[in-house]
């Protein structure tokens, strides 16, 4: 019987935070950055979605969030796509590395 | 012998000594920031190990797991916020002396205690995992899945608050783990004609979601709430309060000896972990010390009892991972990662195949364990200044982006980073409904292993699931997985009785 009862243990409910609509504001941008990468590559994606998740976090400087959409895509595409050479995912429909490479 | 070989190998690669003492320090500071852990930044940090030497890739993601353990307690003391789960013991004692202005050197006896627990844990390691070794080569598939079958139910049941809900993550896990293609008569199964199904969901961005965007997530709700400021000893009357005499540090040594073998004992048991370890040999330090009275209120061996246990998991965690195949934390299931990656196949003969590999792994283990000793006595009021000047508002979108790149990088298709946002979200709300992300990532690794042992027992049975119950080891492992849902489940219904005794 006691064993029985411990197995269920301590139930918990969804309690849903205060703050559900900022999760879900941050898993659409998630699911948005994804697709973003798909059709415009990672730098322009990069550069739309760094800016507004800082914003989310509360970053409200201008300049930073400025520097951060340049800065960004900049120092992952060098580390990763660069000094790793992790070969970039190519947008679809547009990509920056396009015209970057002269292609 | 084969130790003292290991060591001359790290030790005469300044490369792979960069690579330890920079891990040291990630380490620590990625297990002092409250609410990351080291098993985040090691999922982070998997893609980029791919590109490196496999020892090196090992050994630095090794010792962010060790240093990252040890740097939980710099929160701690310092915060009021356990870095790691495995700290909170540590806080009880440590924030207090924080308050009355002593926490270097609470932070040192944390340095110190976890340094010596950290040694031992690996010491025996390296003494017993090549007997473990050789018993593991002497099993064969039936009695490897008993194993597996008490893994699953040892993690599904002990991590967390709910036997159920331990072994419902643990099932799913497996589940997950079924996508993909037979390995026996490679038929598609749960893949819904997806082409990038039929290889499966890959394990980094499993990872990845569950320990790095979850966590965001998680940042997400909790953004914005103050951290407690530390009393930071500048005057020179404070340093001399703060430095640690050996006659302070004397009454922790048996408690730092003990608390050390308890640590290692856990340690070996899969899926218990460092928290466990802390607490049970915080528990026992208490019952065993001469001023019980002033535990809770800033005693030393408060802190020297769960931080030399803590650490003290870490090496023997790694036995039954490189002897079974079986990982006993979330950072041991990202190493199998990263063997596999590396095209290493763990398990008993991977001490015939990769033995110097190995050896050389717990040599860079030791020479972590030092590093991070000595930048931790000497500079963790350091760290902690330095992260309470992170602003939030930069390092939680950092980690975002960097865990959208870290999962592309591990394959590089766009399907992992998808795979990474859904694992996000279900391990994320697993954490919201006191399901166990541990337990899930874990049965996931063990998953494969299992059912390839299963079917290979099926096939050299004759009397069909027999073969597991007519071989007494085997027996032996399948009784002790339902025995331990039993205690536990006993355990658990007795906590809960005597809390709703204690609150009426």
């Amino acid at each position: 019987m006691e064993t029985r009862r411990g197995l269920s243990g301590a139930t918990a409910a969804l309690v849903f935070p205060e703050r559900i609509s900022s999760i879900v504001g941050l898993l659409t941008v998630a699911v948005l950055y994804v697709w973003l990468i798909s059709k415009f590559g990672y730098l322009i994606s990069t550069a739309t979605i760094a800016p507004m998740v800082m914003w989310m976090f509360g970053m409200r400087n201008p300049l930073a969030l400025v520097a951060t959409a340049i800065l960004c895509p900049a120092t992952y595409h060098y580390t990763f796509f660069v000094a790793l050479g992790v070969f970039p995912p190519y947008g679809e429909w547009f990509d920056l590395l396009d015209i970057i490479q002269g292609n | 012998m084969d130790i003292f070989i290991g060591l001359a190998t790290v030790l005469s690669s300044p490369a792979l000594l960069g690579w330890i003492v920079s891990a040291a320090v990630v380490g620590m500071v990625v297990g002092a920031v409250p609410g990351l852990t080291a098993s985040a930044a090691i999922a982070m940090l998997l893609p980029v190990t791919f590109y490196m030497d496999p020892l090196a890739a090992l050994a630095f993601l090794y010792v962010i797991g060790k240093s990252g353990r040890y740097g939980g307690s710099i929160a701690a003391i310092l915060f009021n916020t356990p870095g790691t789960a495995a700290s909170a013991a540590t806080q009880i004692d440590g924030y207090p002396l924080s308050q009355r202005g002593l926490s270097s050197k609470a932070m040192k006896v944390a340095t110190v205690s976890s340094v010596i627990g950290d040694f031992t844990g690996e010491i025996l390691l390296i003494l017993g995992v090549g007997i473990i070794a050789a018993i593991a080569l002497t099993l064969g598939p039936p009695e490897l899945f008993a194993v597996y079958f008490a893994a699953f139910v040892v993690i599904g049941s002990v991590i967390g608050k709910s036997v159920v809900k331990g072994l419902a993550s643990a099932a799913l896990g497996v589940l997950i783990k079924m996508v993909g293609t037979d390995p026996i008569s490679a038929a598609e199964r749960y893949t819904f004609g997806s082409y990038e199904l039929i290889n499966g969901i890959g394990l980094v961005p499993l990872m990845i979601g569950m320990f790095v965007l979850a966590e965001v997530l998680s940042q997400m709700e909790t953004r914005g709430a103050k951290i407690e400021k530390f009393d930071e000893p500048d005057s020179a009357e404070a340093k001399a309060r703060n430095r640690l005499s050996w006659a302070e540090y004397k009454p922790c040594i048996p408690h730092v000896i003990r608390s050390s073998f308890i640590g290692a004992f856990i340690g070996m048991l899969p899926g218990l972990g460092s928290a466990i370890a802390a607490f049970v040999a915080y528990g026992e330090g208490k019952r065993r010390a001469k001023n019980p009275d002033e535990w809770g209120k800033g005693a030393l061996e408060g802190i020297a009892a769960p931080e030399a246990a803590n650490n003290a998991v870490s090496g023997p965690s790694m036995a039954p991972l490189l002897t079974l195949g079986i990982p006993g934390s979330t950072i041991g299931a990202i190493l199998v990662g990263v063997f596999l990656i590396h095209g290493i196949q763990i398990g008993p003969t991977l001490f015939l195949t990769s033995r110097e590999l190995v050896y050389s792994l717990f040599a860079a283990g030791l020479i972590g364990i030092a590093a991070y000793g000595l930048v931790g006595y000497f500079g963790a009021s350091f760290v902690g200044r330095f992260i309470i000047k992170i602003p939030t508002d930069i390092l939680y979108p950092m980690i975002f982006l960097t865990s959208f790149i870290a999962a592309y990088a591990s394959r590089g298709s766009l399907f992992d980073v998808w795979v990474m946002v859904a694992a996000g979200v279900l391990g994320w709300l697993m954490k919201k409904l006191e399901f166990n992300p541990a337990a899930f990532v874990i049965a996931f690794v063990l998953a494969g292993g299992a059912e390839e042992t299963f079917r290979q027992s099926l096939l050299l049975s004759d009397n069909g699931l027999l073969i597991f119950v007519t071989r007494p080891v085997a027996l032996g492992f399948l009784l002790l997985g339902v025995l331990t849902v039993f205690i536990r489940a006993r355990s658990l219904h007795r906590e809960a009785r005597a809390q709703a005794l204690g609150d009426t």
